[in-house]
């Protein structure tokens, strides 16, 4: 007989009535809607036709002019405010004002030291000959250094760049080994590649990259191994890049697949070719083809 | 769980046809969600500008993990909650004029749920910030109790609570709001 003297709090059973996942969410559903609590179960109902009017958020959509263009000319001003001499440089042909007022100070500080050297020279006038024209000119036309190029602090997001890519380092970027091939190869369609770093094999971890599938889709693993029978495992939904990736952890060498298969369950034609030997650290290469591949 | 490990880092390494690509990827959602809370379409364009340049400052200095979409929607609810705060002072000390409801929301979605949308629009607007906020985010933009938690800092079970007060004020006030609107009818 079920127990009806213990309620779920409303907070719980709105996120039954959601959908979203909590702590004994299954004892929840059993309750609610096994059991048929006459309690829960009509509050349960009045939170799903209160969702109802919320719904329609979800349903809106306005068309917006892009704004990417704005935020990069914001970018660029940010910039060069957060970068003034950089920008003094870049204004100073096209800005003569705005580059005297720069340069203001400096003349001002220039013209007092040469005052102060043509009082010096006149009060020892009778014993010097004359002052020296080029001493003068020392102040006047100081040897300045040559102009550096502007070169921001922060490499700047602003124009793409076929060079921009980061470097990958090892640690944080998996290099791809290509298992049917030495060198790593992304091919145009679906493939999946074992992706771990020294680091992930040193302590035994398969990472496989998925890439080049469509945003969304759904990759079904089947790993193969020697003396056991296949695994199934799925991958993360391809992201928006149609990249997905999935990590294995694995305590011996005997646990690394012989093959791996992977199926686009979304678009099943789209499949990419198995891996066949898989190279893994120091573990031998199996050689041998599981039958379901043949 | 997708990963956005990738493009973070490519972002962090200042890659420009990353950041290009999420601004493509997001820029109609974040205003949107900024149109929504804000009820103001120029307004939410501005704070959808500020949210991407604050974007670009700011993820160099972050540290990993990061969620990206949780973190830039974080940005996006903090400009959106101080302009909303701002715009509620001003309007307290008598700067600002109480302004009517965008009626770009009439054609924001099926055409026989435009009352709906302007009903709970303005229940919407009755709401605290942070009520409205909770329930965009879970309603409109269809996020987690998990992942509201990683754009307001708070664990799920806390969002959780949130969610169900802020949908007992919504139903509250959506029912007064339906009375003064459609007298006949009983929601």
């Amino acid at each position: 007989m079920p127990d009806y003297t213990k309620h779920p709090d409303k907070s719980i059973l709105l996120a039954h009535a959601r959908h979203q996942r909590f702590e004994n969410w299954l004892a929840i559903q059993q309750h609610v809607d096994v059991d048929e609590c006459p309690v829960c179960l009509p509050q349960c109902n009045s939170y799903r036709d209160i969702s109802e009017p919320l719904e329609v958020l979800g349903r809106m959509y306005l068309p917006y002019e892009p704004i990417k263009g704005r935020v990069l000319r914001r970018i660029e001003e940010s910039e060069q405010r957060d970068h003034p001499k950089v920008q003094r440089r870049l204004v100073l042909p096209v800005l003569p004002g705005r580059a005297l007022r720069t340069i203001g100070p400096l003349l001002a500080a220039a013209l007092l030291i040469l005052c102060v050297v043509m009082i010096g020279a006149l009060a020892h006038l009778p014993t010097t000959t004359s002052v020296q024209p080029g001493s003068r000119s020392t102040f006047l036309v100081q040897p300045t250094s040559p102009p550096k190029s502007p070169t921001p602090k922060r490499h700047s997001m602003l124009k793409p760049t076929p060079k921009s890519k980061p470097v990958p380092t090892p640690t944080l970027t998996p290099v791809p080994i290509s298992l049917s091939s030495p060198t790593p190869t992304v091919e145009p369609g679906p493939s999946i590649v074992m992706c771990s770093t020294p680091t992930e094999i040193a302590h035994f971890r398969l990472h496989i990259c998925g890439h080049n599938f469509q945003p969304g889709d759904k990759v079904l693993l089947i790993l193969y191994f020697s003396k056991k029978p296949p695994r199934q495992l799925p991958m993360p939904l391809a992201n928006w890049q149609g990249y997905t990736e999935i990590m294995l952890n694995i305590v011996n060498c005997s646990q690394v697949p012989i093959a791996i298969q992977a199926q686009d369950l979304t678009h099943p034609s789209d499949s990419p070719k198995p891996l066949e030997a898989v190279p893994f650290g120091n573990c031998p290469v199996p050689t041998q083809t599981p039958p379901a591949l043949h | 769980m997708v990963t956005d490990v990738q493009v973070v880092e490519s972002l962090r390494a200042g890659d420009a046809q990353a950041f290009h690509i999420l601004i493509e990827r997001l820029q109609q959602p974040v205003t949107s969600y900024l149109h929504r809370l804000v009820g103001d379409r120029e307004v939410a364009l501005d704070l959808a500008q500020d949210t991407f340049l604050q974007v670009y400052k700011e993820i160099g200095k972050t540290s990993e993990p990061l969620l990206l979409d949780a973190w830039i929607y974080r940005i996006a609810t903090n400009y959106g909650l101080r302009y909303l705060k701002r715009k509620s002072l001003r309007q307290f000390i008598g700067l600002d004029e109480r302004v009517a409801l965008d009626q770009s929301l009439l054609v924001a979605g099926p055409e026989d749920e435009s009352e709906t949308r302007i009903l709970v629009q303005q229940t919407l607007h009755r709401l605290r910030p942070l009520d409205a906020t909770v329930l965009q985010l879970h309603y409109g933009n269809g996020f987690t109790y998990e992942e509201i938690g990683q754009v307001l800092k708070l664990n799920a079970e806390a969002v959780r609570k949130r969610v169900a007060r802020s949908v007992e004020k919504f139903r509250t006030a959506y029912r007064k709001i339906s009375a003064q609107n459609r007298p006949n009818k009983f929601w």
